[in-house]
């Protein structure tokens, strides 16, 4: 690929914005509409259980022996995909939400009722986990301080290393890309019963750093070009900055593609919402460093060179 | 100039390359070579041997204990361990201790998170119990919802608002809420303390490798259990109370006795095999050599420091040949009976023997709770104490740990304790029998410290003295003494079990993931820059192996997330090499020579590599302190990762490219 190609992103810049605003309005949207996120157990307090049943066993009848315990508001459902264990005729996995103090009971009551209906031998309790509302409760708050920490921190040093509009402009591209991915695992957790789990946050904060990383590249191209190519018009020498490294943002973006993509073929159903909110982060992290970032400090010196000029005036 | 940085280059390379191949050994050896299997075998065993044990002395088995017992019990392999099995689990587990542990979630384990349950704890601290107390505690219990920290202000206030005092229910009358509050915040934090040195004590009964027990905050305790299959076991475990009783220690002579005679014994058991008729000629000529040999074994067990010092005269063989049980213990200097790590779990093989119990009679064998350290290997002290305890924890109602006030102490600490009327009266007679001899604390079966009694103590307070010890072992002493009533009750707040199955399938998984991952960037990599390519895939896979490397190295733990931030790491680190190649294209556009294209494109994007890296650090450090066990992990694969893609990037790719260029000067494929 020659580094002579000349595409006018900045010039689109205004479309890009059009996009991304109306994607984000979409993503909030449909979350509100839905009372909030999806949160997953982890968050919420419940109880949840993922057996292994060495025979075949007819899921509407578990439903029954389920509900016929007195069990309220649970969810069933059968597990199978390529990760799915040979050594299984079904997999299930049962989910209670639930932000009482009873996880334990409802923990007790589903035990039995598989026990007592079909013996302790005929399935393998491969995975469980009980946990109460005040955990979850504490874990959101905690995922929101990671995420405003590494913001704040990633600022200071663009900050130092750059410009304090270059820290700004990094952190709306990042708030950018963590909106829409939020966004878009809503509408697919309405679609395939997605939730925001762990592994999402932690998916959320590597995309911020992993956008980032993109965003700098870009960044330190625009603070070199300043020197090299002085005398062009700023819009014009950031453009030219983001084609140079473009071959670069397009090769990395894809090869981190790739091996997200295959985390998600083969890394198994235990860290599908991980590698699903990778995958969609980067290519909204690979997006925004070119048409959110940069425009964001074209903005901004617009802004400032109109403020001087009606100064002068 | 150049050649010359190239030849500091080349060194750090290959001393860090074989630092990494070293770390690795170990790994490799536990995850990879063929004993794997055998050890889970003997592992079976050992279980089985347990579970045979518990049934004949009537305790009651779990499911898993019970599924067990029905699929081995009756097999004649799985009922005894064979010669030098023992031996190898111990060398396996040393090695285990140097490799790369892998997390719950790929070994299946058991990780609880415990809150003190505050509710609980002033229902137990009252003095009186009536419904008032109960409507209160459960208006407070509203009014408090998740946040804890807040807890004790609001008793004061409801119990104030309802102008009841709190000296109604605590403390003393006539104690300032204040005072109380105080009092009742110390007790919880007490608590914790005591149940996190309980729990401690407690767990490594389950032989597992790598049990983690801490403190979480104010009032939380996570115990994570690696490997635990039985999840009922590890549950009783964690929530029994606590044990704490007294026993006496048994006199040096009976102990020499007791020795000698399991000697004995073990020795007619290896005979009894080979034929009946030699059983007396061998116990003669043991009894002969017992006494031919009486004056070296006292030296050994009284005054020699280890057995590599001592100068015995039987040699190691012999001595193990005629002396099976005494072989395996060393006398310590101060007159212990102390016992290699690795050869604990046979003592405890041969004191589960029948005949070795009855010969015991009315003393057991206890461990001490800790292992001391001696020329870089881990002894355990051993002490045959009286099984009939004279007393249980249940009678202690205060200890606390404190400088010694005596003069001739020299600064050292001390424990005063008290007993309750009826414990008093019977430690007052135990003592007043026993001056001289020493009383073993025993904490959930394991001997935390055993004092000399000096002389009568009649009125049920106590101090144990420790001379010149530290302040942590006084304030662990106070700890195990109170714990015989633990103060404060624990509620299990989260549990989360993973299968071992779900963590082999999840291991494969994440091979599978990581070798098709690394293959895809290779091909890509090699159809786009042709031979740089290969000097970026040669770098990759070098940096997975230093990755992988520095994760055994610190004995950091990998977890599924972990795999995956690895993966991750795969095709970001990428990026290093693609912007140095992307430069030196850019270069050689405006420099003449090749060489000063390639020198000033690495100069140039080293300063973007570590501007761009640096930021996905600071998001991985904010993972990581955020996290819990497996995103932890997931966070600091990544960071790893990072860092040593700039180095393998910066460095080695460099090397490649130099030693490529300085034999084509005129060309170069990026």
């Amino acid at each position: 690929m020659s580094n002579n190609r000349k595409i006018d992103f900045v010039g689109k810049r205004k479309l890009a914005a059009i996009l991304s605003i109306s994607v984000i309005l979409i993503g909030v949207l449909f979350i509100v509409t839905q009372k909030g996120l999806n949160y997953n157990i982890e968050f919420n307090g419940g109880y949840l259980m993922h057996a292994g049943f060495s025979k075949s066993i007819d899921i509407a009848e578990l439903r029954k022996t389920i509900s016929d315990n007195d069990i309220k508001g649970f969810q069933l459902q059968e597990f199978s995909d390529n990760t799915a264990n040979a050594d299984y005729e079904t997999e299930v996995i049962i989910k209670v939400e639930t932000n009482d103090q009873n996880v334990k009971e409802i923990e007790a009551k589903i035990t039995k009722a598989l026990e007592d209906k079909y013996g302790r031998e005929a399935y393998e309790i491969r995975q469980a986990s009980s946990i109460g509302p005040k955990i979850g409760e504490e874990l959101k708050d905690s995922a929101i301080k990671a995420i405003f920490w590494s913001l704040l921190f990633i600022l200071i040093y663009i900050t130092i290393k750059f410009q304090f509009r270059y820290g700004i402009a990094a952190i709306v591209a990042l708030t950018h890309d963590v909106t829409i991915t939020i966004g878009i695992l809503s509408i697919l957790g309405y679609l395939f019963d997605y939730e925001i789990s762990l592994s999402v946050i932690a998916a959320l904060l590597t995309i911020v750093g992993y956008s980032l990383n993109d965003t700098i590249v870009v960044f330190v191209r625009i603070r070199e070009n300043t020197k090299k190519l002085e005398g062009m018009d700023f819009d014009k020498m950031v453009n030219v900055s983001i084609n140079e490294t473009l071959t670069r943002t397009l090769l990395t973006s894809l090869t981190t593609l790739l091996v997200v993509f295959v985390l998600f073929l083969f890394g198994g159903e235990v860290i599908r919402d991980l590698s699903t909110t990778l995958l969609i982060g980067v290519v909204v992290g690979t997006y925004s460093s070119i048409f959110v970032a940069s425009p964001v400090v074209i903005a901004w010196n617009n802004m400032t060179k109109k403020k001087k000029r009606v100064k002068k005036a | 100039m150049n050649e010359h940085n190239n030849i500091v280059r080349w060194v750090i390379f290959a001393l860090l390359f074989s630092w990494a191949v070293y770390s690795l050994i170990p790994t490799y050896k536990v995850y990879f070579s063929s004993e794997n299997d055998m050890i889970e075998k003997i592992k079976t065993k050992v279980e089985v041997d347990k579970i045979v044990m518990k049934k004949k002395q009537g305790e009651k088995l779990t499911v898993l204990e019970n599924n067990l017992f029905d699929e081995f019990g009756n097999d004649p392999e799985y009922l005894s361990l064979a010669e030098g099995e023992l031996d190898k689990i111990a060398e396996f587990e040393k090695l285990n201790q140097k490799s790369l542990a892998l997390g719950l979630d790929l070994q299946g384990g058991m990780h609880l998170v415990l809150e003190i349950n505050y509710d609980q704890l002033l229902k137990n601290k009252a003095k009186i119990k009536d419904k008032q107390l109960e409507d209160v505690l459960a208006s407070v219990k509203a009014k408090t919802g998740n946040d804890k920290s807040i807890y004790f202000n609001q008793v004061r206030n409801t119990f104030s608002s309802k102008s009841i005092p709190l000296s109604t229910y605590f403390g003393k009358d006539g104690d300032s809420d204040d005072r109380i509050i105080a009092s009742l915040d110390s007790a919880a934090k007490k608590g914790i303390i005591t149940t996190l040195e309980v729990l401690r004590n407690r767990i490594d009964q389950f032989g597992i490798a790598e049990p983690s027990i801490q403190k979480r905050g104010k009032h939380r305790i996570i115990v994570e259990l690696p490997g635990v299959k039985d999840e009922e076991r590890a549950t009783n475990l964690v929530n029994r109370a606590a044990f704490l009783e007294f026993k006496l220690v048994a006199e040096n002579e009976d102990i020499q006795k007791k020795f000698d005679e399991i000697d004995l014994v073990l020795l007619g058991d290896e005979k009894n095999e080979d034929a009946k008729e030699t059983i007396e000629a061998v116990k003669k000529e043991v009894v002969e050599a017992d006494t031919n040999t009486t004056a070296e074994d006292a030296t050994k067990l009284l005054s020699g420091a280890t057995s590599d010092s001592t100068d015995v005269v039987l040699t190691d063989s012999e001595m193990i040949k005629q002396h099976p049980f005494k072989a395996l213990l060393i006398g310590g200097r101060g007159g212990e009976i102390l016992v290699k790590s690795e050869n604990k779990i046979k003592i405890n093989d041969i004191v589960k023997k029948d005949r070795v119990r009855a010969i015991l009679g009315k003393y057991e064998f206890v461990w001490k709770n800790k292992p001391v350290i001696l020329n870089e290997e881990k002894y355990y002290e051993l002490f045959l104490v009286l099984n009939k305890a004279e007393l249980d924890g249940t009678s202690i109602v205060e200890a606390n740990a404190s400088v010694a006030s005596g003069s001739s102490s020299m600064g050292g600490w001390e424990v005063p304790f008290e007993l309750d009327k009826p414990g008093g009266r019977i430690f007052a007679d135990v003592t007043g029998n026993n001056i001289g001899r020493r009383l073993a604390i025993i904490l959930d079966g394991k001997l935390f410290m055993a004092p000399n009694i000096n002389s009568r103590i009649p009125n049920g307070r106590g101090v144990i003295t420790l001379g010149g010890s530290s302040a942590t072992e006084a304030r662990d002493m106070a700890i195990v003494l109170k714990a015989g009533a633990l103060e404060a009750p624990l509620e299990i707040m989260e549990k989360r079990i993973i299968g071992p199955s779900l963590g082999t399938d999840s291991i494969k998984s994440g091979v599978t993931a990581s070798i098709v991952g690394v293959l895809l960037v290779i091909v890509f990599m090699v159809i786009w820059y042709k031979l740089s390519g290969i000097f970026a895939a040669i770098a990759l896979i070098l940096n997975l192996i230093f990755t992988i490397a520095t994760l055994s190295y610190f004995r950091a733990t990998l977890t599924l997330p972990g795999i995956a931030g690895m993966i991750l790491t795969i095709g970001m680190s990428v990026d290093a090499n693609v912007l140095i190649f992307e430069r030196i294209k850019e270069e050689l556009k405006e420099k003449r020579t090749v060489l000063s294209a390639v020198n000033a494109g690495y100069e140039q994007a080293f300063k973007v590599i570590f501007d761009a890296n640096i930021t996905t650090f600071i998001a991985g450090i904010t993972l990581y302190q955020f996290g819990t066990g497996p995103i932890k992990g997931f966070a600091l694969t990544l960071m790893i990762g990072i860092m040593w893609s700039m180095f393998t990037a910066v460095v080695l790719t460099r090397l490649l490219t130099d030693l490529y260029v300085n034999k084509n000067s005129s060309k170069i494929s990026v």
